[in-house]
């Protein structure tokens, strides 16, 4: 019997395990430069806000409209490559969506105990601050450790 | 659920990559489909059951065998 490797593919993507179909990929590659793209007007949204934001309500407003307007693309992207993508892909992306869903819940509600044990910490404002921004990022480490695990599951 | 893909497979001595190719889905989701650890949906099923020429039931049987499936838990004898 036959077998063979995928052929042209990047270490990253072998270390992987699973690699979709060329469609999958042209699609994965069209998503990864939209959020590329979001990621750095974002940033930039977040230099002239903090620059410019106090001053200026038109700047601030401005800016919060590129970094949300960003999304846009992103988001017509990843539905694109749900749609075409193969079958098996597609439910690994569901249910790493499910975990990545549950974890950004369970810590919105739990937010307000996260707050308080944060402000009794002994280095409280940098605590704080960083719970600002936790909730996204373990969405986003949520999600794809469940894809990186479940690829690896169902490509062995 | 059990399947003879493997073996269809063999007697046309098709690498997976190349059946992925014909049923348009990736090779990892033949090797998921061939090893049990996923099943197929019903428009796939058609497509591999077309494709070897077969009915879907000569490739893929219930996991405790091939017996007919249990009725509804709703359903009465009148």
């Amino acid at each position: 019997m036959k077998t063979e490797a995928d052929p042209g593919l990047n270490w990253l993507s072998r270390f992987c395990g699973f690699h979709g179909t060329p469609t999958d990929r042209r699609n994965a590659r069209m998503l990864n430069f939209y959020t590329l793209i979001w990621v750095l007007v974002f940033l930039l949204s977040l230099k002239v806000m903090e620059t410019y934001g106090d001053e200026n309500l038109a700047v601030a407003t401005a800016a919060l409209a590129a970094a949300a307007l960003a999304w846009i693309p992103v988001v017509w992207a990843y539905l694109r490559y749900l749609r075409e993508a193969d079958e098996l892909l597609r439910m690994i992306h569901v249910q790493a969506m499910a975990v990545a869903f549950g974890v950004g819940f369970c810590l919105v509600l739990l937010d307000r105990f996260l707050v308080r044990i944060a402000s009794l910490m002994p280095e409280s404002p940098s605590a704080v601050k960083l719970l600002s921004v936790a909730n996204p990022l373990l969405m986003a480490f949520a999600f794809s450790i469940t894809i990186f695990v479940l690829q690896r599951r169902y490509a062995r | 659920m059990k399947n003879h893909l493997r073996l269809l497979r063999a007697e046309k001595d098709w690498s997976q990559a190349e059946l992925a190719e014909r049923l348009g889905v990736s090779r990892q989701t033949v090797n998921a489909i061939e090893t049990g650890r996923y099943d197929p949906s019903l428009p796939l099923a058609f497509d591999i059951a077309r494709l070897f020429a077969r009915g879907i039931e000569q490739i893929f049987e219930p996991a405790g065998g091939n017996g007919s499936a249990k009725p509804p838990p709703n359903a009465r004898n009148k």
